[in-house]
């Protein structure tokens, strides 16, 4: 289990979380809203370490993961993709994975330096199990392709797919629907679901497309000028006011 | 899939066993030219060199125009401890490529947030404050900028003092250490090394510890170069502070450069195919630096890959064009 407890981020002047307080218990799958600049990335980077928050704490499992540097809070068990994507671009598919699993792999330098026993059987263990981690997204076939020239739709899969191969109890999900075609989005849907029910772990997701949105998470949390507007399930979300006014509304 | 990974293999024994013979029996077709060992010698040494700096450029993605500084702590690192403690040579060898790897590490650890320009300039930095310590020493232990003696190489109290016998010892030290290098970035350090060099932020966020493998691929190119320093020392049995200074920095980097990253034979072709430019040149001294100015441009905007790089390019282009015609002739 996540909680954020007061968190509050600023740079210089401008506030871009303001107090936030959420919690993601095990094995649901929540979502962040908000329009535009409303600091839903900049909360997934504090949460991520990228940012260290000025005030407040974040929580996994008890343990405060405040001040931590992305790699510890990785290998903590909070696994992100990201917004745009961020893949090593000339690195096979297979190889993506694999790198995301270093902190699992428990060969020491004089291992990798001399290839020993150890080092070989726990290679190619991590091979087999990135390829099957890959068969969850059906990217299996591509798994010696170089990851850059996937399109870009698997891209993005292959995204998630590395993001859990540190085998993480958090997973944070940016945008993960952002640039994929209708088919790709419904296939989404299925693919998180499945993903959340095999590896045993909660799901953070920021996302725009509210068919997605209201269609697969179990609470929502709305924020709005880096502070939260609101919080409930997806039904009290689509009939709330305030949320219809500052982020619904307007166009509809 | 078995029977085609054994005709790759019988592919490539054709082509490395006769290299193989050729490296082992070239002491004896050049037996009368001692010259030439000298510089088979010599490109033993810059191979080495060149492949550490490969692993920290090559692999790790980080810049470096020290190399000659860490080149040289190893040099008068062996030169130093060998003269004032009389150890076996391999010993203070390999204990000044210890040394080296330390500095290098500890340098690393504040320089590891650099990148691009600014690691360029820290580097070249480090390189002056070396080059100073070398030439204004304290009590003038390095002999400043006269240069200082030692003893020739020797192991186990047999003199491998001729170009013939060295040859074979630097032989044996390259084929070690290439070997070493070569596995370990197919470990998952050189995993690391690569996903830093490729997207740092992502490799952060996907649990490896960045500074940390900055930090260690500084030591791993420290311990190689100034391995590389120390072979020199003992070969000629004499090192001068123009070894150190910034120049030749430049040049490591133009050799791998020249042979191509992140490959076996880069660094070997590029080692050896400058050392060959500068004999060439060598009777044309003031235009060196005009022929290295324009190498360099010439690989940086056409060909990013090295000699190596292009090669291989080359030859799947050909493989492809050639499997394309037989898929042709099938259908």
């Amino acid at each position: 289990m996540l909680t954020v407890k007061n968190m509050t981020l600023r740079f210089g002047e401008l506030i871009a979380n303001n107090n936030v307080n959420m919690e993601i218990p095990d094995n649901k799958i929540v979502a962040l809203i908000g329009p535009n600049g409303a600091g839903k990335t900049t909360c997934f980077n504090c949460i991520s370490g990228v940012y260290t928050p000025n005030e407040g704490d974040i929580i996994l499992n008890d343990v405060s993961i405040i001040g931590k540097r992305p790699c510890k809070i990785h290998n903590l068990g909070i696994s992100r993709t990201y917004q745009i994507v961020n893949l090593f671009a000339e690195m096979t598919v297979i190889e993506n994975v694999v790198v995301a699993m270093h902190d699992s792999l428990k060969s020491n330098f004089f291992d990798s330096m001399f290839h020993t026993k150890k080092h070989r059987e726990e290679e190619k263990a991590a091979y087999e199990r990135a390829y099957e981690l890959l068969e969850f997204v059906e990217l299996q076939d591509k798994a010696y392709f170089e990851a850059g020239s996937l399109p870009y739709g698997e891209q993005r899969l292959l995204e998630i797919v590395r993001a859990l191969a540190g085998n993480p109890s958090i997973l944070l999900l940016d945008e993960p629907a952002a640039g994929m075609n209708s088919k790709e989005k419904g296939d989404l849907d299925i693919i998180i679901k499945k993903i959340m029910q095999r590896m045993n772990l909660s799901v953070l997701m920021v996302e725009h497309d509210m068919d997605l949105v209201m269609g697969i998470s179990d609470y929502v949390y709305v924020l709005n000028y880096g502070k939260l507007l609101a919080h409930g399930t997806p039904d009290e979300i689509q009939q709330n006011p305030d949320v219809i006014e500052a982020y619904l509304g307007g166009d509809d | 899939m078995n029977k085609t990974a054994s005709i790759v293999t019988k592919d490539k024994l054709g082509l490395y066993a006769p290299l193989a013979v050729l490296i082992l029996t070239v002491p004896l077709l050049l037996r009368n030219f001692s010259y030439g060992m000298m510089f088979l010698c010599f490109c033993e040494i810059y191979i080495i060199a060149a492949n550490g700096l490969d692993v920290l450029y090559g692999y790790s993605g980080q810049i470096s125009f020290a190399t000659s500084a860490f080149f040289g702590i190893g040099s008068y690192g062996s030169l130093l401890i060998h003269n004032y403690t009389g150890l076996p040579i391999l010993f203070t060898m390999i204990m000044a490529s210890i040394i080296s790897a330390a500095i290098a590490m500890i340098f690393a650890y504040p320089v590891s947030k650099l990148r691009f320009a600014f690691l360029s300039l820290a580097t070249i930095s480090f390189n002056y404050i070396i080059f100073q310590l070398v030439t204004r020493s304290p009590g003038g232990i390095t002999g400043d900028f006269n240069g200082a003696f030692t003893d020739q190489m020797s192991l186990f109290g047999l003199s491998l003092k001729s170009y013939y016998s060295f040859y074979y010892f630097g032989l044996v030290c390259v084929i070690l250490l290439v070997a070493v290098k070569n596995l370990l970035v197919k470990s998952r350090v050189g995993r690391a090394f690569l996903a830093i060099k490729q997207n740092h932020h992502a490799a952060e966020g996907m649990g490896i510890d960045v500074r940390k493998y900055k930090v260690l691929a500084f030591g791993i190119y420290g311990f190689y170069a100034a391995f590389a320093g120390a072979m020199y020392v003992h070969l000629v049995g004499y090192i001068s502070p123009e070894t150190v200074a910034q120049q030749q920095s430049v040049i490591f980097m133009i050799m791998i450069l020249f042979g191509g990253v992140c490959s076996n034979w880069g660094p070997i072709v590029g080692a050896v195919g400058i050392l060959l430019l500068q004999e060439v040149l060598g009777y044309a001294e003031q235009y060196q630096l005009l022929a290295y100015g324009i190498l360099l441009l010439i690989f940086i905007l056409f060909l990013p890959g090295g000699v190596v790089g292009a090669a291989k390019k080359l030859l799947t282009r050909l493989k492809n064009s050639k499997g394309g015609a037989v898929d042709h002739a099938n259908s």
